[in-house]
């Protein structure tokens, strides 16, 4: 005997009309699986109904909010630890280098020495000679540009100056757990 | 209520975990639920239950306002236990490694503690037959009273597929009740079955 129509009636959801119920019924009285087998579901279906919800052992909130505190004291460690790799390795990269283009100087070290004393020599030599320019271009100025301006300017710069810093501080600055 | 839980929603949505704490007040109690009518051990619910929250939280920012939070979380609930049973079955595990079980709640009577872990047990019997998704969506429709279309939306199924998911589930879950209603039924046939073996 096929089963299957009367399996899909006694699992399904959807109410049966008078005339299913009653070629149900029919079946069931003739057929002594089906009928234990309604007979189980009934059961089952019962328990399933009348479980309860369980609850968790009082105070998960707390304990959420450890958990959430520990992870997130790991992502930054975590975050930290990347960082610092990060900069170990380019630190490494940059030495590397300079040993690579500075080696033929590295062989001899004297004149290593005289062209490193020859390059900060000109770099300061640079620097005052550019400092130079800077000043007369700034007495030019001064007598060019009227007081009210360079207190405007000033102020607008400082302002600016204090905007950064605050930004930064907003940025870089971790979020805080509430208690 | 609504409009309270909302606040929280958004407030939750820019970061802010004390509005999200209150949101793991509220819905504590469901999470918690699936997980462990998902994984039948306290420690495990417990664990599926708090990284629920974890995983939610670091999303939030996913999250569609116009969707149901509840349906939600619970999908992120469901999905985690999946993983972690399919994990479990890969693993094995000896008896000393086995949870130790829950001491029952003082304040309940002994009578009722019995027959409440025998209905667990019962209840853990039935749902363990099945296959994770078909789990989830029993207990979705018979503890929570979704409707097809959110274990649909939750399980990413059909609405044909969940029908012949929740109709094979059924039917396996009756089997199986009857199965142990005869084996309960029949000690003698067992003890004469294991002398001869």
């Amino acid at each position: 005997m096929n089963h299957q129509q009367f399996e899909e009636w006694l699992f399904s959801d959807q109410t049966l009309t008078p005339q299913e119920e009653a070629v149900l019924q029919d079946h069931l009285e003739g057929c002594e699986s089906c009928r234990l087998l309604a007979a189980s579901w009934r059961e089952v279906e019962r328990d399933l109904r009348e479980a309860p919800f369980e609850a968790p052992v009082p105070g998960f909130t707390l304990r959420w909010r450890r958990r959430l505190e520990a992870q997130q004291r790991r992502l930054h460690r975590r975050q930290s630890v990347v960082l610092l790799g990060y900069s170990i390795a380019g630190v490494f990269l940059l030495l590397g280098s300079l040993t690579i283009l500075l080696w033929p100087q590295l062989q001899s070290p004297n004149t290593l020495f005289y062209t490193w004393l020859y390059q900060i020599v000109s770099l300061v030599a640079y620097f005052s000679f550019a400092g130079e320019i800077l000043s007369s271009i700034f007495r030019t100025a001064t007598n060019i540009v009227p007081l009210v301006w360079w207190i405007l300017i000033l102020g607008i710069l400082s302002e600016l100056g204090v905007l950064w810093v605050v930004s930064f501080r907003m940025l870089t600055n971790p979020r805080r757990i509430t208690k | 209520m609504q409009d309270v839980e909302s606040g929280w929603l958004s407030q939750a949505q820019k970061g802010d975990s004390q509005a999200f704490a209150q949101l793991v007040e509220a819905y504590q109690k469901p999470v918690y639920n699936l997980c462990y009518r998902m994984l039948h051990n306290a420690e495990d619910a417990e664990d599926a239950a708090q990284e629920t929250f974890l995983r939610a939280y670091r999303s939030m920012n996913r999250y569609d306002a116009n969707r149901s939070f509840s349906t939600w979380l619970l999908s992120i609930a469901a999905h985690y236990c999946i993983d972690q049973i399919r994990k479990r079955r890969m693993t094995i595990v000896s008896i000393e490694d086995l949870p130790i079980p829950v001491l029952p709640d003082d304040a309940i009577g002994p009578e009722s503690t019995v027959s409440r872990s025998e209905e667990n047990r019962r209840i853990k019997a039935l749902l363990e037959v099945l296959d994770p998704i078909d789990r989830v969506a029993v207990i979705m429709y018979y503890w929570y009273d979704f409707s097809y279309k959110e274990i649909c939306q939750t399980l990413s199924l059909t609405q044909s597929a969940l029908k012949s998911r929740l109709h094979r589930a059924r039917r396996a879950m009756a089997q199986e009740w009857m199965e142990r209603q005869t084996q309960a039924l029949s000690p003698g046939r067992r003890l004469h079955e294991s002398s001869t073996v």
